[in-house]
């Protein structure tokens, strides 16, 4: 191997590529900036049969690291469709699209509040959720998708609205992550920029009638443009629910809001905040370290209060909704740090009663980690 | 080798019970295939070829783990079938070996309703009507509705990412799952309801989600499922040409007003949805479309169908525009009317002719009928097939029409724009033509789909949007995917690791 790598290095020296050549860990570096560079790289591989890695493993002999900065960004306005290059900043592309008349959509604060994140880190944590159920995650959002592949090739998607062509390979290239694939390139749908929106704010001395007032517009299909709850124990305030919606001349929204959501025992009340607050809000409590995610389906709405006031009640805490889909949300929980590991253990325990229904899970960062981790290394091992 | 596969048999009929265990003629002869035109257009010419061995009807998830486990140490192709509608050759029996058919009828249960976080969880072999009609009494619905409702399983729907003729507010098959459980080709039970994650479940799902039977059996399914709508609302309008209908469902779509059905169709499309009205131009060209509409008569359609050309261009003429048919349906009247109207107002932008609610009432009526009505034309000797693609907005118009120019000396084509999103829509695109013999109406019926598809890759569209690949478009799944059928092969490594799932789709040999 030793003999066939310096071979390697030395042809890569010579067509101009960047790398680096360690033969104690046996290991090339490569950084690629531009898009032939990759046609270089892959016929001198081909021709030794090697491999490209774009992380470092164990396994891995020459490592890529994928560095085109494509300025590329494109708006195809009748099709609600963005391209662009992987490093673009999303911030820039918000602004980008803005001017447009378009948004990417409202992502949860990290995205969209930090200046230096670029597609490449969201394309890592493709699971950051949207603000509005009907937008979905990044995952959902991906229309088209172009990359190397191990054996130096580039492999694009094809960009369709739906299809039917087999398993969805975006998501198997995304799960897989860098294992299989490096993205230089993503088609996103994205949304008209609404130029109306109003937010309503509800409090109830209760999680469970927000929670049940934000089920009930998700069951029934309410188009809303973006969903808040979040406890405020810390302020001895109520907790409360912010609802996001575009004003329209003809059809009264916020009745339709305010009707459905009276329904579950909540009040209206003056709201407090804006967008960027929200924003912001949301963006400091994802920060806390020592917190605790629960997914319930909108059935364990009655048992989740129940076992929250249980545990908490001389505790204060803060929580505050991370997800909201069709049947089912996840709740975040912040725990005080010297009863994290006790309170942890605890709401394990009381949640696996009712496991059909509600189930914990540590906020780790990104989430191929939360995968069966069977399934997962099967899925590796045969990309390796 | 052969006694060893009656030990199988014999194995398999304590498994399941002599009942459930058929090799008759009569049961290997209805399974070798689904209902792929071209294997229609063989058997019309009583050409048979590829007979399952066996027939086996397990009645459960163990049962399902035990065949499997039997496949595995004796190299079996096992072929997961649901009610056999698909038409793309995706349960055609292609080992050389021994090809078993599992057929999950038996296993049609619904196991739970969640009345309170709208999800139903259903056995893989439930029928689409049938099952529909249980949650309807119970005031919802799972709001997928494909033509062959009557005749196709939940289990043939995830498998081949089906689309229901309300996708425009339901989204496909594969936007209502919630989580499935799945025996796979390793023989391990994967359940993803039992992943805590929501989203990390989702990337599993779609894994399996249009895997064709080749990754392993789904046996059920959670599925998010809906109100019923109280109130519904019918619109009709006619464009002077596609441009115009396909701008205007673009806008309905991008602001939100989309309906539950939206449903564009060409011109001749259109003089058949709207019965004809033009009195004076009927004749011939009304008793041809007549013949494709149902109301054979043999000898005079095979005439017919021998002039593809001057066809389509006769339905250039008697051309009354393209209608358009939407239904607005939801639980807030208010808000189903504000819907109607604001498709009205972007209707009315693109010149659309209002026509009133009754040709969208009339698609009602016979909305699951008209699928149905086409073995008349293999019957007169000639065949008749669709195809179902899809693009993004700024392409949909130039590859209908590209369609078109490569297929009208070849076939009669006409087409309809029936599941339409923000960023784009498919084309249902519906050929007939004729043949003298066996080997002409294969040869003609491949090249006609070469050409189709041919244009759909050069546009870069997908090849297919709700029917699948099967055996007809591997070949050009393979172009479309070009080092992405790598890929394919990593998930057929990981969950079937010794290709016992469908072989010869999805590029296992
Ligand atoms: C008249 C007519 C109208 C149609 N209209 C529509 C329409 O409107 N929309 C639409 O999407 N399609 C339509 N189709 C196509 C067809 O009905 C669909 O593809 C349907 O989803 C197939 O379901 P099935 O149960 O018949 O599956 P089958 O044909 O039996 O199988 C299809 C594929 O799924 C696999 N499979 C089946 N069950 C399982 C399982 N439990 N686990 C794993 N794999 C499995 C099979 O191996 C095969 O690869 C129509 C077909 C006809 C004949």
């Amino acid at each position: 191997m030793d003999r066939v790598l310096n071979e390697v290095f030395k042809r890569l020296l010579d067509v101009g590529i960047q790398s680096h050549y360690s033969a104690t860990s046996q290991k090339i570096h490569i950084s690629v900036t531009k898009n032939d560079e990759i046609e270089k790289v892959r016929s001198i591989i081909k021709k030794f049969k090697l491999r490209l890695s774009f992380i470092d493993t164990a396994n891995s002999n020459i490592i890529l690291e994928n560095k085109i900065n494509e300025s590329k960004i494109l708006l195809n306005k009748e099709s609600s469709l963005l391209t662009v290059g992987v490093l673009y900043n999303i911030i820039e592309a918000e602004k980008f699209l803005n001017a447009h008349g378009f948004s990417i959509g409202y992502y949860f604060p990290p995205v969209l509040s930090s200046t230096e994140m670029t597609f490449a880190d969201w394309i890592k944590n493709f699971h950051i959720p949207s603000l509005n159920y009907y937008d979905k995650d990044l995952s959902g959002n991906i229309r088209g998708i172009k990359g190397i592949l191990p054996n130096g090739n580039t492999f694009e998607t094809i960009n369709a609205p739906r299809m039917a062509t087999g398993s969805d390979i975006v998501r198997l290239l995304l799960l897989a992550g860098q294992n299989l694939f490096s993205p230089f390139e993503i088609t996103l749908r994205i949304r008209p920029l609404k130029h109306n929106i109003k937010i309503l704010s509800f409090s109830s001395k209760r999680i469970k009638n927000l929670l049940s007032a934000l089920a009930s517009l998700a069951l029934k299909n309410i188009k809303i443009e973006f969903a808040t709850l979040y406890t405020r124990e810390d302020q001895h305030n109520d907790p409360m629910l912010e609802i996001g919606y575009n004003q329209d001349d003809i059809f009264d929204f916020m009745n339709w809001i305010v009707r459905t959501v009276n329904n579950e025992g909540v009040s209206l009340i003056n709201t407090l905040s804006e967008y960027d607050e929200i924003k912001m809000r949301l963006n400091n409590l994802i920060k806390h370290e020592y917190q605790i995610e629960i997914y319930a389906k909108y059935k364990g709405i009655g048992k989740l209060d129940e076992i929250l006031k249980s545990l908490f009640q001389n505790i204060r805490f803060n929580g505050y909704l991370y997800r909201y889909e069709k049947n089912s949300f996840s709740f975040r929980v912040i725990l005080p740090p010297n009863l994290y590991q006790q309170l942890k253990d605890n709401l394990i325990s009381e949640c696996s009663k009712y496991k059909e229904d509600i189930r914990i899970s540590e906020c780790t960062e990104g989430s191929k980690d939360q995968i069966p981790l069977s399934i997962y290394s099967k899925i590796i091992h045969s990309c390796l | 080798m052969e006694r060893d596969f009656y030990k199988i048999k014999k194995y398999f009929i304590s498994l399941l019970g002599e009942r459930w265990v058929s090799d008759n003629t009569k049961d290997t002869m209805y399974y070798n295939r689904d209902l792929w035109p071209r294997e229609i257009i063989a058997s019309k010419f009583g050409v048979f070829k590829n007979k399952p061995d066996l027939i086996l009807w397990p009645k459960n998830e163990e049962e399902i783990v035990n065949i499997i486990k039997i496949a595995n140490e004796h190299k079996l192709n096992i072929i997961p079938f649901g009610a056999g509608s698909g038409v793309c050759g995706a349960t055609l029996p292609l080992s050389q070996g021994h090809n078993i058919i599992v057929d999950t009828k038996r296993m049609n249960k619904i196991l739970n309703v969640d009345y309170q976080s709208l999800i139903l969880n259903v056995e893989a072999g439930a029928i689409g009507y049938p099952l529909e009609i249980q949650l309807n009494n119970k005031g919802f619905t799972i709001g997928h509705f494909p033509s062959s409702i009557y005749c196709s399983t939940v289990g043939g729907w995830l498998a081949s990412r089906s689309a229901g003729q309300e996708s425009s507010r339901y989204g496909k098959i594969e936007d209502m799952v919630v989580s499935l459980r799945v025996i796979t080709g390793h023989g391990e039970i994967i359940d993803t309801s039992e992943i805590v994650s929501s989203e990390i479940s989702g990337d599993l799902n779609q894994l399996f989600i249009g895997s064709e039977g080749t990754l392993g059996i789904i046996c059920s399914a959670g599925l998010s499922i809906n109100y019923l709508p109280k109130f519904k609302t019918y619109s009709s309008f006619i464009f002077k040409n596609i441009e115009q209908g396909l701008s205007a469902i673009r806008e309905m779509m991008q602001n939100d007003v989309g309906g539950s059905v939206i449903r564009l169709y060409d011109e001749l499309d259109s003089y058949i949805a709207l019965g004809h009205t033009k009195e004076k131009k009927e004749g011939l060209f009304k008793k041809y479309v007549e013949n494709l509409n149902g109301d054979f008569s043999d000898i005079f359609l095979k005439r017919i169908l021998s002039f593809p050309q001057l066809l389509n261009s006769l339905s250039q003429l008697i051309t009354q525009g393209c209608l358009l048919i939407v239904l607005h349906t939801g639980n807030e009247s208010e808000f189903v009317k504000y819907c109607q109207v604001k498709s009205h107002k972007i209707a009315e932008k693109y010149s659309g002719k209002n026509m009133g609610e009754e040709p969208a009432k009339k698609w009602e009526r016979n909305r699951y009928s008209i699928s149905y009505k086409q073995s008349k034309i293999f019957y007169a000797g000639g065949f008749v097939d669709t195809m179902e693609v899809a693009t993004t907005w700024d392409k949909v118009a130039e590859l209908y029409h590209e369609v078109k120019r490569v297929i009208q000396d070849k076939a009669f084509l006409m087409a309809h724009f029936s599941h339409a999103y923000q960023d784009g829509c498919s084309i249902y695109f519906t050929f007939a033509a004729k043949a003298n013999n066996y080997n002409d109406a294969i040869k003609r019926y491949e090249r006609i789909w070469k050409n189709i598809l041919d244009v759909v890759l050069g546009l870069k569209a997908t090849i297919s949007h709700h029917h699948g690949i099967g055996v007809s478009k591997l070949e050009h799944l393979r172009k479309q995917l070009g080092e992405g059928t790598e890929l394919f092969k990593i998930l057929k490594r990981a969950f079937d690791p010794n290709n016992i799932m469908n072989k010869g789709k999805f590029f296992s040999e």
